[in-house]
């Protein structure tokens, strides 16, 4: 998608958000109402420039936004996965084994050369970054990571 | 105004002070020193860990990582012909060349004194300039807070995206972010959408290690693979030699501490635009032009010393008025806010044994990055060969562990999810996370400012004429109004070059 045109989508989907979080205000004395909503407008009004700004901008060579590198797989929404995966899991298999499974699967999944050749390194970056953060967390700053509910 | 020297003295020769600044400072190198991170993301994963701290220590072992990374963006920009930082973009010009003729470890050296040099540079002028400026500050009232953190976020939005209008938007809805919770006036919750954990508001601490931590760890996918590393193999009696070179290049040294302290202390401009100035300046004035980018002593001091210069030049506006004039600065407002601390005259005056030992500190820290620089100098150099698969997997577990430890809350680590995946979004997109954060940062502030000025307003019968009319608010309308115009023809200036290209 050309960047023109991701700004077009942008600032229209910007501008409704902020008209319904305006609604939002409603209820509000108007002490607490005035700065948020007063904000809001001038977002609304910063959209209106950012979308103008899109249908007159004339450029001979226009950047290209892609989320899908190069059309392959897209690498970065496996990590989010794993990411996501690791946050919402600690409170149910718990901080260390969370921390060692998406250590040893970030590595893995990023290697360029076969997967189970690095999975050895991996394991053993995964296995010292588990210590290293059990020694500094919970041995020196007392710091009670979520128990393991299910384990 | 005052401070307890023995206060100073004790704090800085206490040994758990001095190993946290230790810390910080080889952290900072190493964060300076991987390309694709930064002294910004090395600060903001470091601060959930100063909440247990006494703030001086804290503060001391963030601005450690601050100069630090400084330094370390120079190692990869001279080794490998790739800037660690933005900053260090210049030391590549002739740092590289000099480590292609074998004489890497002299530019290293270079870097390292030079740093060091234009640090202390910096951080004198900030022991003697925030006072004055402090004074000033004093004299603010509710309009003048507001028009300042106006004119704070302006400048970031204008320097820290691409476009200035996207700033702008990112910056409103970190203000809007500061709005979400219970008003402190009327008692009525805002933007909670029901939830009772949004109540006390958003926590800035995992709000700023998920936009910082987690979009830096996905940018650095899509960065290229690890690079062949210059030859390195350390002599001894080379350093007495690299200091008798910068001796003799005294007049570019100074000159580009001078360059780097000024443009540092002008809010927004940074390191960046700093070490541009600095190099052309020592080439303007050299005999021998023709000579920058082949590999000499100049062109290595001019960037250098200036980019350490900048970080005390820098911290003089944020330490004296609140604004802070780049992403580390930023996120450093951040640290002085949560652990209580005001930027401005009541800083100084209610907690000056902090500041000065902060500020005295950060010489000390100089010193350790000399010491460390010299002696680590080939632990560093490997750093830059661990390969990225790792360093991402070890931001995702420090970005979690650091935002569940603040407070042991569940809710800060889905606070730092959503906005670490929001952030790489408005990374994607040009929207810049500095300006969000800072708008978060000083969103209290602003609103404060606002009704205040509001209501005194009312009370005098003019509105308008409150907000507008004070001779400090009209200094801070029209340096506002200026920073944007000058954002505006920065970036018209920057399409009609990449047009013409």
């Amino acid at each position: 998608m050309k960047t023109k045109t991701a700004d077009k989508y942008l600032s229209v989907f910007v501008a409704l958000g902020c008209y319904f979080l305006i609604g939002q205000l409603e209820g509000v004395p108007v002490e607490g109402r005035i700065f948020p909503s007063a904000v809001l407008w001038l977002i609304i009004i910063a959209c209106g420039v950012l979308f103008a700004q899109s249908l007159l901008k004339k450029v001979k060579k226009d950047s290209h936004f892609e989320l899908w590198e190069n059309g392959s797989f897209p690498i970065w929404l496996v990590i989010v996965v794993i990411f996501v995966s690791f946050v919402v899991g600690i409170f149910y298999i718990g901080f260390f084994t969370c921390a060692f499974l998406s250590s040893l699967l970030v590595p893995t999944i990023l290697s360029k050369k076969d997967w189970r050749a690095s999975l050895r390194i991996n394991f053993l970056f995964a296995s010292g970054l588990v210590i290293v953060f059990y020694l500094f967390f919970v041995v020196l700053m007392k710091v009670r990571f979520p128990e393991a509910l299910l384990i | 105004m005052g401070f307890d020297p023995g206060f100073v003295f004790s704090q800085l020769i206490n040994p758990m002070t001095l190993l946290l600044m230790s810390f910080g400072a080889i952290f900072g190198i190493i964060m300076g020193a991987i390309p694709g991170l930064t002294g910004t993301l090395g600060i903001a994963l470091l601060l959930p860990f100063t909440f247990g701290l006494d703030p001086t220590s804290g503060l001391l072992m963030l601005g450690a990582v601050y100069c630090g990374s400084e330094y370390g963006g120079s190692i990869p920009a001279i080794l490998i012909n790739t800037p660690g930082t933005n900053a260090a973009l210049c030391t590549t010009f002739d740092g590289h060349p000099m480590a292609k003729k074998g004489m890497a470890q002299e530019a290293l050296n270079t870097a390292l004194i030079v740093s060091i040099v234009g640090g202390f540079f910096g951080m004198i002028t900030l022991v003697f300039l925030s006072v004055p400026l402090a004074k000033i500050s004093m004299k603010f009232g509710a309009p003048e807070e507001f028009w300042l953190a106006i004119f704070a976020l302006t400048i970031i939005s204008g320097l820290s995206s691409g476009n200035v209008i996207k700033g702008v938007i990112s910056g409103f809805f970190g203000l809007i972010l500061g709005c979400v919770g219970m008003d402190p006036v009327t008692g009525v919750p805002r933007f909670t959408f029901g939830t009772l954990q949004l109540m006390g508001g958003v926590n800035i601490i995992p709000t700023l290690i998920g936009l910082f931590a987690i979009p830096q760890a996905l940018i650095l996918l899509c960065g290229k693979g690890q690079s062949s590393v210059a030859q390195f193999n350390p002599k001894k009696g080379v350093f007495i030699g690299t200091v008798i070179q910068i001796l003799k290049r005294w007049k570019v040294l100074i000159q580009s501490c001078v360059v780097g302290l000024i443009v540092g202390i002008m809010p927004g401009a940074g390191g960046n635009i700093a070490t541009f100035i600095a190099y052309s300046e020592a080439k303007r004035f050299s005999k021998k032009p023709e000579e920058y980018g082949t590999g000499i002593y100049e062109g290595v001091i001019a960037p250098e010393a200036c980019n350490n210069s900048v970080v005390g030049g820098s911290q003089i506006p944020l330490l004296t008025l609140g604004i802070p004039g780049s992403p580390p600065a930023a996120v450093l407002l951040g640290a002085l806010m949560v652990h209580g601390l005001q930027p401005g005259f009541k800083l100084f005056s209610q907690n000056g044994n902090i500041v000065f030992t902060y500020m005295i500190g950060l010489f000390v820290a100089n010193l350790l990055i000399l010491l460390y620089g010299s002696v680590l100098v080939r632990m560093f150099v490997r750093v830059l060969q661990v390969p990225r698969k790792f360093i991402i997997a070890a931001i995702i577990c420090l970005a979690i562990a650091g935002s569940y430890a603040i407070r042991t809350a569940p809710i800060d680590v889905f606070n730092m999810m959503v906005f670490g995946i929001v952030g790489y979004f408005l990374i994607k997109f040009g929207f810049g996370v500095a300006p969000m954060a800072l708008g978060l940062i000083l969103g209290k502030m602003t609103e404060e400012g606002f009704k205040l000025s509001l209501l005194i307003g009312q009370a005098k019968g003019g509105v308008v004429a409150y907000f507008f009319s004070r001779p400090a608010s009209i200094v801070l309308i029209c340096l506002t109004v200026a920073s944007l115009i000058y954002s505006f023809y920065q970036e018209h200036r920057k399409g009609k070059k990449t047009n013409e290209n």
